[in-house]
């Protein structure tokens, strides 16, 4: 059964149509002269849909979303896992959900106590001894780790310390960030094993060294086991250590950032503590840091805090959600959850190291990257990636890391069944297997999807964002 | 892949053409450049009359996955700017050495030219960056 | 654990399968001086029955009446909205990297992008910022990038508190100093210095309406200047339109999304269509598949952080995507005759309130216009904001820890318009006690 194929809500807009009214009308309120600038444009030509339309609407471009409900999604170092309801119906309660900062505080009691909360748990599982729920994202998250670095250097007169190193696998915030606060991005590179060595960053430990930014596991699913060394170097160089904690979910119970050398680390509730991804955010990237870093943490009250990077008090809708997930697994519910990622993973792993090429045989947690070297036909990782989805998953990360060529990067997470992930590796061998016997199919994939390969030129040459009625033009 | 013996070079893939009385160049990138970005999107160029300096970034090319800084040759005054070019990037891919100028600067340095590549260093240098993959 | 579909059977399989005897031979390559020590002391785990019961005994009652805005309104959201956006294909899907199974999301935002378009006669607008103040944040960041030379920003002391202190942290590090412009006492409006214009500003930072609710208008500014309009309650735009600008961005939170203790919200960010290749955050446009059937994709990625790097215009990755949602739901539903209405019953019950209130002698401080908040000095009657909050009802923010002692700044919505009769009758109940 098919269902049409809804294009923007604009077809559907007419003066005519109807609208919802919110409540009855008040004479006595209504008899009140509006002193008021009105503007005359027309609301820049927006009309009415109704409500029948509006749902149907609404209801039509959902399915057509891949969503985590309806399967996997093999995003390495997204940690896509099942998104519980509970989260959903706790967070909708109006208690909690029309909650105003700016309410005196009696009345904002519980909701306090769920933050301290929440921060303690990020604390006790990171080892860090304070956490900041501020940030709104990951990205915003190291971006505020960023500045208390600055702060932290300027407050010890060590204003040249203008260097952050990064290694080559890192994610594109990472840089991004640094260089938003004027810091110069020096590339580090890992050796081919995959691991980031002391003899390795050894040329930049001096006097204009800021931080390093190490993501553990790196992007590869790779633990960095000269993280402590490094960071030891690092510290007596005088710079800081970052952890991008994007991969948090293989260390619940295993390590801890924060007792092995790192001085701040962003979580992202949207990964580990499944707080869902809703197609592109809320995010929300706490950070956790220790005893030096602490003045310098926005809303510390000390007179060195970098203040605030965030209106408000961050992304509250997302902490009750990850406060319900702690709570509900507990210190020994978080292990397993690491634990089962990393078996899923490995598992993932075995089965198809020999079907994709693996370009470091290292051992890995709770990702795994393979390559498209040596597939026939010139077939490379992106028509792979497309035709995944006419077998029923949404494709991996492609091409990231980026110092892999051609890489696919594969993160199962914990919550998906053995059943699950042999499927997914039944499809990645017939995926294969097309590649020598049907390449050319395969390059023009996904077939089974409402539009096929968009062109991408087209959409950056001939730049179309915001609807034009033909009417009005 | 050829490189015009009457151009000169530098390893950020851009090439520059200096008249004979040695005061004017013109300046472009190279086949090798437009081969490594594919899908041309976007590109961007400095106006008449602004200055540029040698060595240092004078606009970007953008393709639907990269975006490319360009890098000044040498430096001075950007006397015309081919907006033929801007409008059909299409030109880097059948003529990027002739109808595929960027820009025609009036040289402040002269001796400038002098420190460009060849055709043989910069085939040179295409080859050892290459072989870098 | 809750939320695995791993048998203890199934893990036997997969250790067999992968040569392994344990889990923890899996985790061999995590050094033993580096391995965890002591279980975190975590409270948990509580069964969903348990921890909901936990919670209920928590609650405290929430204000029966709360006239509370400062940056946050409490608007109408139709259960129609809430429905359509607990769907699990918009909730619990990822990013749309991947276009072909992102149609719906990426439609979505092309709609965002156009509504907010449409609401502040900008030519372009992009799919989301975390928030209002981060808006206004990136805003300033990209006149800085149009204008490398400009060392000042002007900014409006109106700006929302919250804005200001955001603003101020990002711009510490960035050798720029940032200005305040001070206000009209008696209009509640910014004055705005004559030299707004000049070569050495980055941009000039106004809100409208603004903290203090009042209307202000960028006409008395240089055309040379790049001016930045800042709007936290996005219904006002229904009937006022905002101010002539270059960056017009804000808080969407008004439309369609609860206020959430401030967040997630999602942040608004409308231009001119020339600065495209400056915005910030996502954009997605409109093209054709390889069939020619419309399709929608990110475009102009080579802008954001997973190519660009450190040149990308802003390291924002996650935004606000459901919250966007909510809001074009909202917009969607409401159309431009609901928004309409809903603005003017927002307006009408601030005036309506307000009348009451100087009928028990209070007065508005500003004489400027506003939308639907505003400033009273309650001097006449000091103590009748906490003899009404005692009753759960919330007569506006108090400025006290602004400055400004008896002052008081009130906002209605349309939801107050439909039970002002009763607002009144609990305020004078109090107001006569006195």
């Amino acid at each position: 059964m098919r269902t049409p194929l809804e294009s923007v809500i604009f077809h559907r807009a007419a003066a005519d149509k109807e609208w919802l009214r919110v409540c009855s009308a008040d004479a006595h309120q209504d008899s009140i002269d509006l002193d008021l600038p009105l503007r005359d444009d027309g609301l820049g030509g927006m009309q009415q849909v109704g409500e029948v339309e509006v749902v149907r609407h609404y209801t039509r471009l959902s399915t057509l979303n891949w969503d985590i409900d309806r399967g996997l999604y093999p995003l390495g170092s997204c940690t896509m896992k099942h998104n519980p309801r509970l989260h959903e119906a706790v967070a909708a309660d109006p208690a909690y959900a029309a909650a105003h900062p700016e309410w005196p505080p009696q009345f904002l009691a519980q909701h306090h106590c769920i933050m301290r909360e929440l921060a303690q748990d990020l604390a006790q599982l990171s080892g860090f001894e304070q956490v900041s729920l501020l940030p709104a994202a990951g990205a915003h998250g190291e971006l505020t780790a960023v500045f208390m670095i600055r702060a932290f250097h300027l407050a010890h007169g060590q204003k040249d310390r203008n260097v952050f190193l990064i290694p080559d696998s890192a994610h594109g915030t990472n840089p991004a960030s640094a260089a938003m606060c004027g810091f110069k991005c020096v590339q580090v590179t890992s050796g081919k094993d995959g691991i980031l060595r002391l003899e390795d960053i050894r040329e930049h430990l001096n006097d204009r060294l800021a931080a390093i930014m190490i993501t553990n596991p790196n992007t590869l699913g790779v633990f960095e086991e000269e993280f402590s060394k490094i960071a030891d170097a690092v510290h007596a160089a005088g710079g800081l250590v970052y952890m991008d904690g994007a991969n948090f979910n293989a260390a619940m119970g295993v390590f801890q950032p924060g007792r092995i050398g790192a001085d701040v680390m962003h979580f992202n509730l949207h990964k580990t503590f499944t707080t869902p991804h809703g197609g592109g955010g809320p995010g929300s990237g706490p950070i956790g840091f220790n005893r030096n870093l602490a003045p310098f943490a926005p809303a510390s009250g000390d007179p060195r805090s970098i203040g605030p990077v965030k209106s408000w008090l961050g992304q509250w809708g997302m902490f009750i959600r990850a406060w319900v997930y702690i709570k509900t697994l507990g210190a020994a519910g978080l292990k397993e959850v690491t634990e089962d990622a990393i078996l899923n993973a490995n598992y993932i792993r075995k089965r198809l190291e020999h079907v994709l090429n693996l370009p470091v045989t290292t051992p890995t947690l709770h990702e795994v990257v393979f390559n498209d070297k040596n597939l026939p036909n010139k077939v490379i990782t992106l028509d792979l990636a497309k035709r995944l989805i006419d077998y029923g998953f949404h494709p991996p990360t492609v091409y990231f890391p980026i110092h892999v060529q051609g890489a696919l990067m594969i993160e199962p997470t914990e919550t998906e069944s053995l059943d699950e992930l042999d499927r997914f590796c039944d499809a990645v061998e017939a995926v294969v297997a097309e590649a020598a016997t049907d390449p050319a199919h395969l390059k023009l994939a996904p077939h089974t999807t409402p539009v096929s390969r968009v062109d991408e030129v087209k959409a950056a040459k001939d730049l179309d964002l915001v609807f034009k009625s033909t009417e009005n033009a | 892949m050829n490189f015009p013996a009457d151009l000169k070079y530098t390893d950020k893939d851009e090439w520059a053409r200096v008249d004979a009385p040695g005061s004017v160049a013109w300046i472009g990138i190279t086949a090798h450049a437009v081969e490594q970005l594919s899908d041309l999107v976007f590109l961007d160029l400095p106006e008449v009359g602004k200055d540029i300096q040698q060595g240092e970034v004078f606009g970007e090319i953008e393709s639907v996955k990269a975006v490319a800084d360009l890098y000044a040759p040498v430096t001075g005054e950007v006397l015309e700017r081919n907006d033929a070019l801007i409008e059909d990037l299409s030109i880097l891919k059948s003529d990027p050495y002739g109808k595929g100028w960027m820009l025609k600067i009036r040289m402040e340095k002269v001796s400038e030219q002098d420190g460009l590549l060849s055709p043989a260093a910069y085939q040179k240098s295409v080859n050892d960056r290459s072989a870098g993959h | 654990m809750r939320y695995s579909a791993i048998t203890p059977s199934d893990r036997q399989k997969m250790l067999e399968r992968i040569g392994c005897k344990s889990v923890d031979e899996l985790l061999q390559s995590v050094p033993a001086a580096m391995r965890t020590r002591r279980m975190p002391e975590i409270r948990g785990p509580l069964p969903e029955a348990s921890l909901l019961a936990e919670l209920d005994e928590g609650k405290v009652p929430a204000p029966k009446v709360a006239l509370v805005g400062g940056g946050l309104y409490n608007h109408f959201i139709s259960a129609t909205v809430n429905s359509l956006a607990a769907r699990s294909e918009w909730v619990t899907s990822y990013t749309p990297y991947q276009p072909e199974v992102s149609q719906g999301t990426l439609r979505m935002y092309y709609e965002f992008q156009t509504y907010v378009s449409m609401l502040t006669g900008q030519e372009m607008a992009n799919g989301g910022m975390y928030d209002g103040s981060t808006a206004c944040v990136e805003a300033v960041l990209m006149a800085r990038r149009l204008r490398p030379k400009a060392k000042r920003v002007l900014v409006s002391k109106a700006l929302n508190p919250e804005y200001r202190r955001v603003l101020a942290t990002y711009l510490q590090f960035q050798e720029v100093d940032v200005v305040e412009m001070p206000l009209d006492h008696s209009t509640g409006t910014t004055n705005m210095p004559a030299d707004a214009g000049a070569d050495d500003v980055i941009a000039v930072v106004l809100q409208s309406p603004n903290w203090l609710g009042v209307l202000e208008s960028t006409a008395n500014i240089a055309p040379s200047a790049f001016r930045i309009v800042v709007v936290t309650e996005a219904l006002s735009m229904a009937l006022v339109k905002p101010p002539a600008a270059d960056v017009v961005c804000g808080e969407m939170q008004s439309l369609g999304i609860p206020v959430q203790l401030g967040g997630p919200t999602a942040g608004f960010f409308a231009t001119a269509k020339k600065h495209i290749r400056s915005m910030p955050g996502r954009l997605v446009g409109r093209t054709l598949d390889r069939n020619g059937i419309e399709a929608f994709c990110i475009t102009l990625a080579t802008r954001e952080q997973f190519i660009r790097r450190e040149k990308a215009t802003s390291n924002i990755c996650t935004s606000s995507g459901l919250m966007c949602l909510r809001s074009a739901i909202h917009i969607s539903l409401m159309g431009r005759k609901g928004l309409e209405e809903a603005a003017r019953m927002s307006a009408r019950a601030a005036r309506a309130f307000l009348a009451v209130l100087e009928e028990l002698g209070l007065k508005r401080v500003y004489s400027g216009t506003f939308f639907n908040e505003f400033v009273v000095d309650c001097s006449a009657r000091p103590a009748l904001g906490a003899r009404l909050e005692a009753a759960g009802f919330l007569l506006g923010i108090p400025l006290d820890k602004h400055g400004h002692p008896h002052h008081r700044l009130i906002a209605l919505t349309e939801l107050d318009y439909a039970r002002m009769p009763a607002i009144i009758k609990e305020l004078k109940a109090h107001a006569h006690a006195a």
